[in-house]
């Protein structure tokens, strides 16, 4: 296995001024190295069964992206279609609540500003990104779905740079620098100003004056005290707001934000054993308010202050085996309060404040092996045992996958497992639907309990070239004691009305099964791409005696093209087409009255019918100047370049013979922005 | 307004582009559709046979094939009315579906009990006694039976349609008040007669359709028609309660709907109790030239349908 250490063409070799990519693929090292290469020989331990890496450049390259790095997971296989610009991940069947996003082992309680404008942590932060569709080791728990884990850079140990860029959504910069030969730190801050350049335009279309914008900031100090320690303070947080007023006396406001501060400490106490300490602290919350006249404003609210502890201890035995053990726990509090007027008994106008406080004690243990009994061969048992402070329950997971270096190039592997997460309300995450959904869990009579998983995978993974592999993975998963009835701010976006609020049950069950594909060319001086295809099966039981039906998101046929080359002079096109079957959506049911001849709408059947199939071509070109004191690169793209009208919901005639558009739907859409780096 | 609502709004007001879309015009036919049925005599003879006969409005004329099933008494059917598909409110009518057809055809004789037919306890049905049946009309197929579990049948053609029909009987206290058909007369466009051998002829909408003048169809409805307006304890009004003189108008056309950047310019919904006041229906041409067809029906509370078809040529 090599870690490959690539410099982007044209930079000068001076100083590292530029951008690093840092890569790690798990197959055999590649024979060929390019000018401004340096090879590293060596074996870092695969702990996940499936691991798609993205770098940092291929992040910033991905048309129709906004060189978003949580957003470019979207395209990659396992991933169904999320509505709109939505950011949610929707991974191999699970709902978006399920997947876990992490910075550093810490949880990120939003991964994006408006549930899909753009990451919450800015890319130029990131020195790696990968992305674990499912039967991931033990060293994460509480997740059903998916793992993503983004790691903040480590930020240059020699010289400094700094790097701002400007784009229709939002302006940052980004700086980072050595303060001494063992200190080095990196912050980036971004303002999105979006919603102030389009507030005058809805205005004057709506009628309703409105805002919103966001912000978020990373901060990371680097410190090697010695050669086999690294301490590492970091800060990030996020904030989002927006507002609409309609006349002088009518406002309503919806706010979310999060800070965390996170200290980790590793020693490598000799080549075989290694400690890593993890401690991070904070708060994330989200509030909506509405105000109407001259009344006092009503508010509903959460807020959690958990603190996250992380302790891994690795060490080394015999020749080739592994051991893992570790602790990984969330404490801290939540709280939900109201305060609103509402109507009493008599007709007077009473005000009402509650305050409902959640403990969150959520530890976990775990161990795991990498063994190694033969050369080509790992196997990887674990367990992970994981304690919820709300309800009681201890959930022993055990999990266990195995590689083997079947062929020249080729890598079969196995993987199943167990797998659980906590009750809704012991989240971490600021899920907006806690907003609608805290009182109707209260009032539900139902014990919250967690939602359990089983996950099964197999599949091939082949190096056709030094730059092209081929993985194909089949998977299995089962879930009991789902969340379901559950109004997903996906699906209100979407268009879809069933919000489902009397229909919520923590006995739901679910399946979903079927093949992923992906087909990728590694980042190359000139080129990187992929293509990757899933075809998918996810359903849902809302209980014991319900009969199964199509998972709300699920999407039979996913395909996604990625491409970008450079053709010299700094110029470089991307493309990106993506097609998807549609999604099921409601059935529109019509009752025509005899009497009166007139047709009364019922609403919808939900998950009868399927929205028309989606379909998009997304362009991207940059050119980029470079000079001695450092680059300049001007990027325009062109999301939904043939307009196409991806309607995210139908609505049907009174006969069900003719089908209309509605809800959001993409229409083309410019974007561009200016980046430089010095 | 709940908080939850209150979210769906805030959503909505982040929407980047046009999220909304006018619904489609339900006065617009695009598939066939129950209008209603007729019966002959008007009122059911106790002891006798009624002749049924069911209305379907279709441009295309397509066939249609009828499965007709009996209710047991008290069947207490929330409306009359005619859907599409297995919906909650079939279940309503399971039991009629589960008897077995018992008749084929768009028109079948059908016999009634000793008294006419039965009290329904709901409060909505005037003091009439009724026998209730359950039609499945079928355009371009034929009828299968039921998927398995599942309560209404199958359609193979364009369009099923499942409807209760309600065949009048005397009324309650055995008065003879005739459920008779709710005739309508006297069209006219613009002022102008119309007759049913007239193709009148109009210019086509260009532009918005809001912007475009509106043609007016009248008509006139049977005197005497009434209904009781009831206020509740707020002086505010409430749906009035028909008697069975009451006469409900209604059009159906297969002008293309309203186009989407005209903001919901819906034409008026011209289902009214009359009240024997002539009834003027503003309608706005279609944007492309053809033919123009509109079915008038008037329904009388208690029973008694009339359906007058009437072509427009737009230029």
């Amino acid at each position: 296995m090599t870690a490959r250490v690539s410099l982007p063409f044209d930079a000068p070799v001076r100083r590292p001024l530029v951008a690093l990519a840092l890569i790690l693929t798990p197959l055999r090292a590649s024979a060929q190295e390019s000018a401004g290469e340096a090879t590293v020989r060596g074996r870092p331990a695969r702990r996940e069964l499936t691991t798609v890496p993205l770098s940092r450049e291929e992040v910033q390259r991905i048309p129709g992206s906004f060189g978003d790095a949580l957003r470019s997971i979207q395209n990659l296989p396992g991933v169904a279609r999320a509505p709109f610009l939505s950011g949610s991940l929707m991974v191999r069947g699970s709902a978006p609540a399920d997947t876990l996003v992490l910075v550093d082992g810490t949880f990120l309680p939003a991964a994006y500003h408006f549930g899909g404008l753009g990451s919450t942590v800015a890319t130029e932060m990131l020195d790696r990104l990968d992305f674990y569709p499912g039967n991931f080791s033990a060293r994460f728990g509480r997740a059903t779905g998916g793992v993503v884990e983004a790691g903040l850079r480590a930020p240059l140990r020699e010289g400094a740079r700094t790097t701002l860029h400007l784009g229709v959504l939002d302006a940052g910069a980004f700086t980072e620098t050595a303060l001494s030969r063992t200190l080095s730190v990196a912050v980036s801050g971004r303002f999105g100003w979006v919603g102030y350049l389009l507030s005058p335009v809805l205005a004057a279309a709506t009628g309703t004056a409105s805002f919103f914008g966001y912000w978020d900031y990373q901060a990371v100090l680097d410190w090697h005290p010695s050669g086999r320690d690294r301490v590492r303070v970091a800060l990030f947080g996020s904030g989002d707001s927006a507002g609409a007023a309609s006349g002088e006396r009518s406002t309503t406001g919806i706010g979310m934000g999060f800070h965390i501060a996170q200290l980790s400490w590793t020693r490598t106490f000799t080549a075989r054993t290694q400690l890593s300490v993890a401690v991070a602290t904070g708060w994330n919350g989200l509030t909506f308010s509405s105000r109407d006249g001259s009344a006092p404003a009503d508010t509903v609210g959460l807020d959690s202050a958990p603190t996250h502890a992380r302790i891994e201890l690795t060490h080394g035995f015999g020749l080739r085996h592994r051991l893992y053990l570790g602790f990984d726990g969330v404490f801290g509090a939540r709280t939900y309060r109201t305060d609103f007027s509402a109507p009493s008994r008599d007709g007077s106008i009473e005000r009402s404040t509650t305050s409902t406080d959640v403990t969150l004690a959520l530890p976990g243990l775990y161990a795991e092996l990498d063994l190694a009994p033969v050369r080509g061969l790992h196997l990887r048992p674990g367990a992970r045992l994981d304690v919820s402070g709300e309800t009681g329950t201890a959930i022993l997971s055990p999990r266990m996958s195995a590689t083997v270096d079947a062929w020249r190039d080729g890598v079969v592997k196995f993987g199943v497992g167990y797998y659980a997460q906590p009750s809704l309300s012991e989240r971490v995450a600021v899920a907006p639907e806690l907003l609608v959904l805290a009182n109707e869990v209260a009032r539900d009579g139902q014990r919250p309990r967690p939602e359990r998983s089983v996950h099964v995978g197999l599949g091939v993974e082949q190096r056709l070239t030094p730059w092209i592999t081929l993985s194909v993975e089949g998977f299995y998963k089962s879930i009991r004691d789902a969340l379901v009835g559950f109004p997903s701010l996906d699906l209100l976006i979407a268009g879809e009305e069933n919000l489902g609020l009397n229909a919520l049950r923590y006995d739901g069950l679910g399946r979903a099964y079927g093949v992923e594909v992906l087909l990728r060319h590694r980042q190359g001086e000139r080129f990187f791409g992929w293509i990757a295809y899933t075809l998918m099966r996810a359903e849902r039981r809302d209980g014991p005696t319900s009969p199964w039906r199509p998972f709300e998101f699920d999407q039979t046929h996913i395909l996604t093209a990625v491409g970008s080359v450079r053709l010299g002079r700094g110029w470089e096109l991307g493309a990106r087409f993506r097609y998807v079957t549609g999604r099921p959506t409601g059935y529109d049911r019509t009752l025509f009255l005899s009497l009166t001849g007139t047709t009364i709408p019922l609403g919808s059947e939900p998950w009868l019918d399927r929205v028309p199939d989606f379909h998009q071509l997304d362009l991207r070109v940059e050119k980029t100047w470079v000079h001695p004191w450092g680059r300049v690169s001007f990027f325009f793209e062109v999301l939904n370049a043939y307009n196409r009208l991806n309607a995210e919901r139908v609505r049907w005639d009174a006969d069900h013979s003719t089908s209309y558009p509605s809800g959001v739907y993409l229409p083309i859409v410019p974007n561009l922005g200016v980046r430089g780096e010095l | 307004m709940s908080s939850d609502r209150r979210l769906v709004a805030l959503a909505s007001a982040l929407c980047f582009t046009a999220c909304t879309q006018c619904p489609p015009d339900p006065h617009v036919i695009r598939a066939m559709r129950v209008a209603g049925a007729t019966f002959d005599p008007p009122v059911a003879p106790p002891g006798g046979a009624v002749t049924v006969r069911l209305h379907t409005l279709d441009v295309e004329d397509r066939a249609v094939v009828v499965d007709w099933y009996r209710c047991p008494a008290n069947l207490r059917l929330t409306a009359f009315a005619s859907l599409d598909g297995a919906l909650d409110l079939a279940s309503v009518v399971a039991p009629c579906l589960a008897q077995g057809a018992f008749a084929h055809g768009l028109s079948v004789q059908v016999p009634v009990n000793a008294e006419g037919g039965t009290l329904d306890t709901a409060p909505y049905r005037s003091a009439r006694r009724f026998t209730d049946l359950v039609a499945f009309a079928c355009a371009d197929g034929t009828i299968e039976a039921p998927p398995e579990g599942g309560t209404v049948p199958r359609c193979t053609g364009t369009r099923g349609v499942l409807t209760t029909v309600s065949i009048p009987g005397p009324l309650a206290d055995g008065s003879a008040l005739a459920a008779e058909p709710a005739t309508l007369s006297n069209f006219t466009l613009d002022g102008a007669p119309w007759g049913e051998r007239d193709v009148p002829t109009v210019d086509r909408c260009e532009g918005a359709r809001a912007s475009c003048v509106a043609r007016e169809i009248a008509f006139h409805t049977p005197e005497g028609s009434t209904a009781i307006e009831l206020a509740n304890e707020n002086g505010a009004g409430v749906l009035g309660v028909p008697t069975d003189a009451t006469v409900f108008v209604n059009y159906h056309t297969t002008a293309m709907a309203p186009a989407f950047e005209d903001f919901c310019a819906i034409d008026r919904d011209a289902s009214l109790n009359t009240g024997g006041r002539p009834v003027t229906l503003a309608w706005v041409p279609s944007a492309e030239t053809g033919e123009v067809t509109f079915w008038f029906t008037g329904r009388r509370y208690g029973g008694g349908l009339t359906v007058t078809r009437r072509t427009l040529r737009v230029q």
